[in-house]
Formats: structure tokens, sequence, C-alpha cells
């Protein structure tokens, strides 16, 4: 029996496919906030308030997270988590891509960034998904 | 004469830049606790600290072990000492290096009194250092330095503001910059060392400064020195003359 290529059918299909895409998305943003928190690896909330975080136990050092997905893009998102003080001289954010080059890094530390590329992927899917919140409307 | 006056001005900028810049309103790391932990501090009964103060007054009348006398044989009463206490460290002309409290309690214990050193961060030292230092309490930390420190000084000044580790973060960039912001929710003091040895919350024990200086080294991920090493000797006398006026508020409590 030959199966028809109905409207229907072809939005059911495209869903179908489509499903495993934003669950890999989710994923990597849940990952993303995962990593973040964790003092082993990003361990942003160290000097950010990360949002959904108690702000009694976070830093100031460093601007809220919140709504930080609409004030930098993708872009400038990963170049700071690979290099802060490249883009920004004078910045104190850990350098998460690149290996330090100052003293005293410990043998099994050296030639090593803190964080792997795909970590630092799923922390800036997660910060580009920190939108703020949209303002509502007024109606005429 | 425009050389001399040269060579006067560059005498000043050595000055100046040897001195610690924000020196003159240098605040101790009380002055960034909450409430609870100053009271803590504050409270005569509470504060854990003084348990250590306690065991040193002990010691301190104590013969060790081996027929050696006690410390109080030779010096008196532990106050006899206070004056030292805030101009350590301090450059010892004979050894031709600096010296601190644990290690002139250490050299003591060996030279004078024939026993073993107390290792470092043992009861017994951190008692007898408490013990002297809160002889000294109320006392302002010296901003005397030999001239024969002068390098030593300005190595310990070079340790304060040179990052390291692999989170390339040097002792000024938190405690000189950011002096004030929070850190994980604690606020982040200017890194004086007027109240050690300290009860730390975090340790839940009391602590030395080469133990802190360890632990910040640590935390920025890079290999610490051994205690009583050279750069933490240096390192230490560029923050007593950086937090000079300063009373020892030792035993201190602190996160």
């Amino acid at each position: 029996m030959a199966l028809k290529a109905t409207p229907a059918a072809l939005a059911l299909a495209l869903a179908i496919s489509l499903e495993p895409l934003a669950v890999t998305e989710d994923a990597r943003i849940a990952d993303g906030a995962r990593l973040a928190a964790d003092p082993q690896a990003g361990d942003c909330g160290i000097c950010h308030h990360l949002p959904g975080h108690d702000a009694r136990d976070q830093g100031t050092v460093g601007p809220p997270l919140a709504g930080v997905g609409s004030r930098l893009d993708r872009a400038t998102l990963e170049a700071l988590m690979t290099d802060a003080r490249a883009l920004r001289p004078g910045s104190i954010m850990p350098r998460y891509g690149v290996s330090a080059t100052a003293p005293r890094v410990p043998g099994v530390l050296q030639g090593e960034a803190l964080l792997s590329p795909s970590e630092r992927a799923a922390i800036v899917a997660w910060l580009e998904s920190l939108k703020a919140p949209t303002q509502a409307t007024p109606h005429g | 004469m425009f050389p001399r006056r040269c060579a006067r001005a560059g005498l000043c900028l050595l000055f100046l830049s040897l001195s610690a810049g924000p020196a003159l309103s240098a605040q101790s790391g009380l002055a960034y606790l909450g409430d609870e932990l100053r009271a803590l501090q504050a409270d005569p009964f509470a504060n854990p600290g003084l348990l250590w103060v306690d065991r040193g007054e002990a010691l301190w009348h104590q013969a060790p072990p081996g027929g050696g006398s006690a410390c109080a044989s030779c010096h008196g009463p532990a106050e006899t000492l206070a004056p030292l206490v805030p101009a350590l460290p301090r450059w010892n002309s004979e050894s031709r290096r600096l010296e601190h409290l644990e290690g002139l309690i250490r050299q003591c214990q060996t030279d004078q009194q024939g026993t073993a050193p107390a290792p470092y961060e043992s009861e017994a030292l951190l008692a007898l250092t408490a013990r002297l230092s809160f002889a000294a309490r109320g006392r302002a930390l010296s901003n005397q330095v030999a001239p024969e420190a002068t390098e030593a000084l300005a190595r310990g000044k070079a340790f304060f503001y040179q990052q390291r580790g692999q989170l390339e973060l040097s002792c000024a960039d938190c405690h000189e910059r950011y002096a004030g912001a929070r850190l994980r929710g604690d606020r982040v003091s200017e890194g004086m060392i007027n109240g050690f040895p300290i009860y730390r919350l975090t340790w839940q024990t009391l602590g030395s400064r080469h133990r802190m200086f360890r632990w910040c080294n640590e935390a920025v991920r890079a290999e610490p020195y051994a205690y009583g090493a050279e750069p933490y000797l240096e390192l230490e006398l560029y923050l007593r003359q950086r937090g000079a006026g300063l009373p020892v508020e030792t035993p201190a409590v602190r996160r």
C-alpha cells in the first residue's frame, strides 16, 4: 500500500525528525547549566549570580548572568568562554579555552585548558538561552 | 643639583613603589564580616580560637620532655614578647634571612629547649603562636623594615601582584581590586594578616598565615609553597607593611 504524502503526514514526519534535535539542544542547555554551577567545572557562581540560585551564595565580581543571552550574541559568548582576557583586557575572568601561561601551574594541569570545547559549547548554549523577559506590549 | 634631585626623587619613588598603595585605608578582615561572625570574634567565651590561646598559655609554662626549660623560665609571662609580634616577620642579620613567629618558636625549641621543633600547623605550634599573638592584641602592625630586607619586601610585593596558577589570578586581583565584592556569597577582604592565627569556619580549626597563603594558592590552582618558605615569608613581610597600623586581633574568626 502506497503512503500518501498528505500535509498532515508531512507535518508529523517533520515533527518526529526534529524532536531529537530539540531534545539534544535542551539537554545541552541543561548540561551547560550544570557545568556553569559545578565548582569543579565552570564555577561561574563564584563570581556571578546565576539565575535560579540563591543570591546569598553567589558572586558579585562579575555581572549577573540573568538575561545575558539578550545582551550578548553567540559569537561574543563563545569568545568570552574561550579567552575573556583577549576580548576584554583587564578582565580577571579565567581563560577557559586556553592553557594558562602564569607560573606555578601544577604539573598535571600544565597545557590543559580549564574546560573542553564541548563543555564550553554547552555553557555557551545555556548562556544564550538566558533571555531577558520580554516587555508586555500595551494593547490599544 | 639636578642629578641629586633626581636621585632623591628616585628614592622617593622607590619608597612609594615599595609601600603599599592603599595602606592608608587598610581595613582588617573584621570589617568585611557579617554581624554574626563579628560577634563571635568579640565574644570572650564563644570565640573558638581562645581554646588555642589557653592551650598556649599552658604550654608556655610547661617544661618540654627531656629536661629542657619551659618558655616562661627564660621569657617570663608571654606578654613580655608582645612588642615583638607586630614587627614580625623581621630581618635576622645573622642568618641573613627573614624570620617569623612560627620560625622563632621552632628555633627556640631546637636551640634552647633541646627538643624537636613542633611541626607547622601542629596544635602545639598553633597554640604557642596564638598565645603570643594574643598577648600583642591591640598593638599596631609595624611599618618598620630593615634596610637589608628591602629586596625581600620588593619580592613580597611582586608576589602579591603576580598572577599565578591555572586561573591566572594574583592576590591583588581579589584582595585589592575586588575587596568588598562577593565571591560565592562571601565578602572579599583586603587579605590583611593582623588576625592570625585565625579560626576559620571552612577549616573548623585554627590556621596560620602560611596555611591561608597555601589555601589561596590552591584555590587558583597554583602550586603552593612549603610552610616557612622564603616566598611566603616575603609575602608576609609585605602584608605586614601593607597593613601597618592595623591592630593585632588574634584570634580572629573568619569564614
